[in-house]
Formats: structure tokens, sequence, C-alpha cells
């Protein structure tokens, strides 16, 4: 029986797994002998979220933030056919919603977050033979306020025909633990949520000038799927927790183009997105690579445009409490006013700028980049990110 | 998750994979060995903006493989 419910979450995955490697067609994030060269990235961003003076998402809410984050990693060659890498992930956070339970919580239950901002760490080690499959492993740790993550998982890849089709197999799976400090300072015993993630993806060279992605991710979530210190407004002005069911089902299907123009390149996509929560969400996507100064200069524009309908249970605000307080029934099961449960339709668009050289800081050719992203959800909750990037092969 | 889901989704593949176009051979590659012609060719780039949307938005997986293990709740 133990062993049972131990086994049953990776019983789907594997099995799914399983048909495509008898199937001859497994790939991951598929570690080609580029792939296993030996680099260090640097990555830096300064994300801002502005809610309008508390008019944008939900108006009940501040959610506000501003978050500064900075990502390593080091990928070192270990011989023809493997590799291995270290990321690692800070982040300093300032959030209106969770400051705010962070202080409550200070003075009334005297509890504390894991970690003031977040950390997370992830080794990952890649084989690739001479047969063109590809393996991945990964294990990965990490802490936010209220949260604690530990996951793990595998990829499985194959190049055929070629290098002109590669396809790609992965499963991860993540064993969190939610820290239950409520919006109103309780703290209540923390609670487990796991999740299993399976992707699924092809690359299929169709022309010497253009290529085709497909990918389809499914998603299993048990546990504890709200937000602790999340609340929702009721009509007569008091507070009640958010409830959310213990099991979220996700799939997404997305379609990516890609085609050379000359010496720039033109990508597309497409994606559509469904859960058991009654979200459906589409996105598309374009991004153009203009070439100058002989390709050491790129200069990247992208837009994206994304909407989703509303969860099941989303309301910005509830008439009555949950449970009727005369017959001790509950008039529904399930309450949320997190606005990226709600319906909203979002524009975003970004200017990415890279400089290929050598010489500056390695002597080795090293890639540049400045960026900064707008996006306006039409909820009048709106982010801005500013990215710094740097990355050599060593 | 139920069986015909699955099925779909794996006739859909195997659809994009067995009606591929005749491979292109590898003198034919010069131009899609580029950087700029990989889907994600800048390291940590496509993750972090992976990040930033799946945190705000009710989706998750687009454009990118699963992931979780985040709350991102802010």
């Amino acid at each position: 029986m133990l062993l049972n419910s131990l086994l049953k979450p990776f019983v789907k995955p594997l099995a799914v797994l399983s048909a495509f490697a008898i199937a001859g067609w497994s790939h991951a994030a598929a570690p080609t002998a580029d792939e296993l060269d030996s680099i260090f990235a640097a990555r830096g961003i300064v994300y801002q979220q502005d809610d309008g003076g508390g008019k944008g998402g939900n108006p009940s809410i501040e959610e506000h933030a501003t978050i500064y984050e900075g990502i390593l990693l080091f990928q070192q060659r270990l011989n023809d056919h493997n590799a291995a890498s270290l990321k690692a992930v800070g982040d300093l956070v300032t959030a209106a919603s969770y400051d705010d339970a962070r202080d409550k919580a200070e003075t009334v239950s005297g509890a504390t977050g894991y970690n003031p901002g977040r950390f997370n760490f992830e080794g990952r080690w890649k084989h690739r033979t001479e047969s063109r499959t590809g393996f991945t492993l990964f294990a990965s740790y990490g802490q936010e306020f209220a949260y604690r993550s530990t996951g793990y998982g595998f990829g499985l890849s194959q190049s055929l025909n070629e290098e002109s089709t590669q396809l790609s197999a992965d499963v991860q799976f993540y064993d969190d633990t939610v820290r239950m400090i409520r919006y109103d300072g309780s703290k209540e015993t923390d609670e487990p949520r796991d999740t299993t993630s399976s992707a699924f993806s092809v690359t299929q060279t169709l022309t010497p000038v253009s290529l085709i992605n497909a990918s389809w991710v499914y998603s299993e979530q048990r546990g504890m799927l709200a937000t602790s210190f999340n609340s929702i407004l009721l009509d007569n002005g008091q507070r009640e927790f958010e409830i959310l069911p213990d099991e979220r089902i996700r799939n997404t299907f997305s379609v990516r183009y890609k085609h050379a123009i000359k010496s720039d390149s033109v990508q597309l996509g497409a994606s559509y997105y469904k859960d058991n929560w009654g979200i459906i969400g589409r996105a598309l996507e374009a991004r153009y690579f203009y070439h100058l100064s002989d390709g050491k200069l790129t200069l990247e524009p992208s837009y994206r445009f994304y909407t989703q309908s509303a969860s099941h249970y989303f309301e910005q605000q509830f008439q009555g409490p949950r449970v009727n307080p005369q017959t001790d029934q509950a008039t529904r099961l399930y309450q949320t006013s997190d606005s990226d449960l709600g319906s909203f339709d979002g524009h975003s668009a970004g200017l990415t700028l890279s400089y290929l050289t050598a010489g500056w800081l390695t002597k080795e050719p090293s890639n540049y980049d400045i960026g900064f992203n707008v996006y306006r959800r039409s909820d009048e909750l709106h982010f801005y990110w500013l990215t710094l990037g740097w990355y050599t092969k060593l | 998750m139920p069986v015909h889901t699955l099925i779909r989704g794996a006739v859909i593949l195997c659809l994009v994979t067995t009606s591929a176009c005749t491979p292109v051979r590898f003198n034919e590659r010069e131009r899609l060995s580029q950087p700029d012609m990989a889907f994600d060719s800048t390291p940590l780039k496509s993750d972090l903006e992976a990040d930033v949307y799946s945190a705000r938005e009710g989706a998750t997986g687009v454009f990118s493989g699963g992931g979780g293990g985040g709350c991102g709740c802010y």
C-alpha cells in the first residue's frame, strides 16, 4: 500500500517516457556536442511590478513588488561524452503581499519564513553517446519566504535523420513544502505540495533556412496549492483565507517556427494551455534577430500576446462567508482573488541588444546583452524588467 | 490524466515527426548552425523569461519545459 502510493506519481510519466524510448524517438533538452562545452554565464534582472497605487490586479490587495535576481551558471565538459553544471540563483524581494504577512507573523505568532528573499541551487549532469542519444539528470534545492522546494528529474534525447530531427522527453519531480503563514500573521502546520511535470518536444529542420519545434508539457500538482498568505474579501469587508483544490492538472501545447532571412532571422510561436481549474490560456509570440556589424551586434525586438480565462474559483469579492455560521454548511468549496487566476489579456514587448566580442573579460569570445521588457495587463497590473547577461565559453 | 489525452499528444508528435521533410544534409546546414537559429541560444535567458511569465500568468510551460518547484507568490 505504502509502496503503491509512493510509486503512483511516477507511473504515468514513466509509462509515457518508456513509450518514447521504445519507439526510438526520445530526446531531451538534447545535449548536442556543443551543449557539452564548458561555459560560464551570469545574468541579472531587476523586476518591477506596478499595481497603479492599488488599483491594478485585485483592487482590494496591494500587489506592487520589486525583485533583484542574479543567476550564475558554470558548466564543465568532463570528456567527449559528459558534462556537469551548477546553477545558483539568488533573489532580494520587496513585495507588499508577503512583507505584510511577514510583519504580522512576527508579532502575531512569532513565525518566521524560510528565507527573506529566495535562493536556489541546481546540479545537472549531461551525457551524449556516439549514437546521438542524450541523457540528463538534475537535482535542485531552493527556499523562498514561505516555500521550500526539492526537485529532481531526468531526460532522454535522440537526434535522427542526420540531426534534422531532435526528439526529447524529460520528467521533473518537485517535493515542496509550504510554510503556512497566513495573511493575518497566524501560523499553521507546514503542508506538502508535489509536482510532476513531463515535457515532450520535437524539433524538425524543414529546409536549410527553417525549422519548427512542437512541445507538450503535462503537469500534475497535489497538496497545498493555494498561496498560504493570500486572502479574499467578503462583501461585509471581512477577509478569509484563499482555498483552492488540492489537485491541478495542466496541459500546454506550443509550436515555434524559425526562419532565416539572409543574415537575420525571425521566430514565431503559438501556445495553448488548459487546466482543470477552468483556466484556458493562449499565447502568440514574435521575435526578430537583426544582425549588424558582421553579426557581432544583434538587436532582438520581441512581442508577446497572452490571454486567459478566469479560474472557476476566482471572484474579486465574495458574497457572505464560505461557511454559513447559522447552518455550519459550506456555501462554496473554493475561493480565490489572486489576480493571476483571473481573466486578463497581456501585451509584452521587449528589446534585447547583444554584442559578441573577445578580449573584454576573457580571451574567448563572450556574449554580452542588455534587455528591457514591458508587460501590460488589461487588469492594470503591469511589469517591467531589465536584464543584463554575459556568457562565455571556457 | 485520461489515456485519450496521452494518445492524442503522442499521435500529434508522431505526425509531426513522420511527416518530416527530406533531411537537410550536413553541407546544407551552415545557416542553421548559427547561434540565432537555436530556439534557446543564450544560456539562462529563456529560463528567466519563463520564470517571469509563469509567476504572473495562470499558464505554465508556454514555449519552455515543464518546471515547477517555485512559488513565485508575491
